[in-house]
């Protein structure tokens, strides 16, 4: 028998004895980026453990989506928009992405009600690791929908990678500020669960993911409600990713602008909301 | 096969403030809001009057402590005193309502053994999931892997590349355990968790604990086993009401627990012991725990064969169960610990309704003083337990033998003059 190995901590004893900062600041939660890595990967592992298709599923969801609109649309409504496959997908990936985050995350405190009553570790690793893991799949369908442009010869989205890559930043960040804001108020009202499924559905639909933003004749949608469309802020992200991968032109200022606001603006709310309330989930859950 | 436990030398801390370890909790109240009828949906909490809703209860009321590294402390009460809450406080898992506490250095709880186990996922992949949850690096746990698997048994070793869902819940608590006992915390935090598995898993526990313990890891358990407490911990906290009643060390702290719990039942007769917990699935039940003396004389003196008599009544239908019996020294030491599955004795097969009567023959090689008795019946493999009395007998060992200690090893003494060379 070999020697038995010593368990050596992975740290030299520090010099200053560190009172244990459970007060939930971004410092704690750098140091808690493995613990946020694994339950990352645990989301990911685990949403398609027992399917035969496993992680394909990631792939084959928005194909399918896309197959029945544009089958709709090209069919029953006729819509009048150009290549309708790549105009739904540019809107329909970010949308699954933010409304997946969001909506899995709701449920993350109360689901791991066990851990929370349990263990103290930083809370807020556990909306982030949903919206991480769904991150990866966002990821994942953005590289099969490039790697598609590309086979119908369309390289020009190289260009753009820069304003995508802001995009996606923009869009997680808005995807976090509110997952942890549900999160939160999730643990002390159950409701919120519910309400969650009917509100993202009227959110898809609030979201020119199916129809042009542009009022015109060929557009049945009212020139009023499109403005109102114009102040939902996803409809920001998603002209951010459509400018970069269907239209092939940098973002206008002032979506620019209007998008970086809604970012910072939701991630601090959701940030200062999920850290006001998190001292008292142990006792809710 | 006892393994080798692996000591890492403690740096001596030559830091600023506090030393890794170090807990300090100073005047700490706990508020809990109790719902008459729980409301959690939007309807009740807008709703519903003010003065129905919460009802304030206050866990913790005020209660100091201060834990220098390398302490062990055992919290004592009632149910309801709010010994939890107060090692959920020191976990960090509950913020005060009022009052303060710092704990310095890494904190790990043991609440619940496998708590954030994964059913999905493998043994393999739930050990570095819940090393990370209990805050320690994917580094760390690559150190101590081989120890911790080899430490949960053959069982869960090669069941450890497979989902733990289909663990047995011995296996899944072994894995459990042995995680959160290889990570060596500066402070570690238990809650009624010891008790499981079979005997020989239990020791190995403590094994490992006492030897987190001698590395000066500060140690807070909460357990209904007094013994355990007071052969672990040093120091005892008594709490009674969310208030601390009594502070001291562990053995004081028990013994006026004991009599207390004594008193509350309305006086213990003299010689009458007041037994421990008493648990198992009731498959076989034990009572009419007593002593036979030897008749020449009254009490026991030291070398005196006595016999542990129970009886044992079957609950259903059992095989070859277990019977053993445990004899501890009145502060907890573990004297004496034997049964019919380590002895090879075969114990039949036993019906609904039957009854036998076990004897456990012993030579009370005792020094005089009070020992305690614990005894159990368990499944034919140990594993399960139908019935365990915690000291379900006490009694005093008497007699002139003069000596300390706990045992008489007897024997003469012989002093005779050496020729002497040289003279």
């Amino acid at each position: 028998m070999s020697a038995p190995t010593l368990p050596l901590p992975d740290v030299p004893p520090s010099p200053v004895s560190v009172d244990s900062e459970r007060n939930g600041n971004v410092r704690e939660l750098i140091a808690s980026k493995e613990l946020l890595r694994n339950l990352t990967i645990r989301e990911l592992k685990v949403r398609y453990k027992r399917s035969a298709l496993g992680f394909l599923w990631t792939l084959l969801n928005p194909l399918m989506m896309m197959a029945v609109f544009t089958a709709i649309f090209s069919t029953v409504f006729k819509s009048s928009i150009d290549r309708f496959w790549l105009y739904f997908l540019t809107g329909y990936l970010p949308f699954a992405f933010f409304q997946a985050s969001a909506q899995v995350a709701t449920g993350s405190i109360v689901g791991n009600a066990n851990l929370v009553r349990k263990v103290y570790f930083p809370r807020s690793v556990l909306p982030l690791a949903v919206v991480f893991s769904q991150l990866v799949h966002l990821g994942l369908g953005l590289g099969v929908l490039l790697v598609a442009l590309s086979a119908t010869g369309e390289f020009r989205w190289i260009q753009y990678l820069p304003a995508l890559l802001f995009a996606l930043v923009l869009l997680a960040m808005f995807s976090t500020g509110l997952a942890m804001l549900l999160a939160a108020a999730n643990a002390f009202v159950r409701d919120i669960q519910e309400f969650t499924t009917v509100a993202f559905l009227l959110w898809f639909y609030a979201t020119p993911i199916i129809y042009p933003l542009e009022a015109g004749s060929d557009n049945p949608i009212p020139a009023t409600v499109l403005n109102a469309v114009r102040l939902n802020p996803i409809t920001q992200y998603v002209q951010l990713f459509r400018s970069a991968l269907y239209e092939f032109r940098w973002p206008g200022l002032p979506t620019l602008g209007a998008a970086t606001f809604s970012s910072v603006a939701m991630l601090a709310i959701g940030w200062t909301v999920f850290h006001r309330l998190s001292p008292r989930f142990a006792k809710e859950v | 096969m006892m393994e080798e436990i692996a000591r890492p030398e403690k740096a001596a801390y030559t830091g600023v403030g506090p030393a890794p370890g170090t807990v300090a909790v100073d005047g700490v109240w706990e508020s809990f809001k109790i719902y008459s009828e729980r409301a959690e949906g939007i309807r009740d909490r807008l709703f519903a009057g003010r003065k129905n809703v919460a009802e304030e209860f206050w866990a913790l009321q005020g209660v100091s402590l201060t834990l220098e590294p390398g302490d062990t402390i055992a919290l004592i009460g009632e149910n309801g005193s709010g010994k939890s809450t107060l090692l959920k406080v020191i976990a960090g898992i509950l913020p005060p309502t009022r009052g303060t506490v710092h704990t310095y250095g890494r904190t790990a709880s043991m609440l619940e053994l496998g708590a954030g186990f994964h059913g999905d996922l493998t043994g393999r992949e739930n050990v570095y999931l819940n090393g990370s949850i209990l805050g320690f690096s994917q580094s760390y746990v690559d150190l101590v892997f081989d120890d911790m698997v080899s430490f949960a048994g053959p069982q869960v070793s090669e069941a450890i590349d497979r989902a733990v869902r289909t663990y047995s819940s011995g296996m899944y608590l072994r894995l459990g355990f042995a995680v959160a006992v290889h990570l060596q915390p500066d402070v570690l935090i238990i809650d009624e968790v010891l008790a499981v598995g079979d005997a020989m898993f239990q020791k190995q526990c403590f094994d490992r604990i006492h030897e987190l313990k001698r590395n000066g890891v500060t140690i807070a358990v909460v357990s209904h086993d007094l013994d355990t407490l007071s052969s672990l911990c040093e120091r005892g906290l008594w709490l009674e009401k969310g208030g601390v009643r009594h502070e001291g060390t562990a053995i004081d702290v028990v013994d006026r627990y004991r009599q207390h719990i004594v008193e509350l039942q309305g006086g213990g007769e003299v010689g009458k012991w007041e037994g421990g917990a008493i648990y198992g699935n009731g498959a076989m039940t034990i009572d009419n725990v007593h002593l036979i003396t030897d008749e020449s004389h009254d009490g026991v003196t030291t070398g005196d064969r006595v016999v542990i008599q129970f009886d044992v009544t079957a609950t259903e239908h059992v095989e070859n169960p277990v019977f053993g019996m445990i004899v501890r020294a009145n502060d907890g030491t573990y004297l004496y610990d034997t049964n019919t599955l380590w002895r090879r004795q075969h114990t039949g097969s036993f019906d609904e309704g039957d009854v036998a009567s076990v004897g456990f023959a012993i030579d009370a090689n005792l020094l005089p003083g009070r020992y305690v008795c614990t005894v159990a019946a368990s499944r034919s493999d140990g594993k399960q337990v139908y019935d365990w009395h915690t000291d379900a007998l006490g009694f005093d060992v008497v007699g002139d033998f003069i000596a300390n200690g706990l045992v008489a090893l007897a024997g003469e003494i012989s002093v005779v003059p050496s020729p002497v060379v040289g003279r």
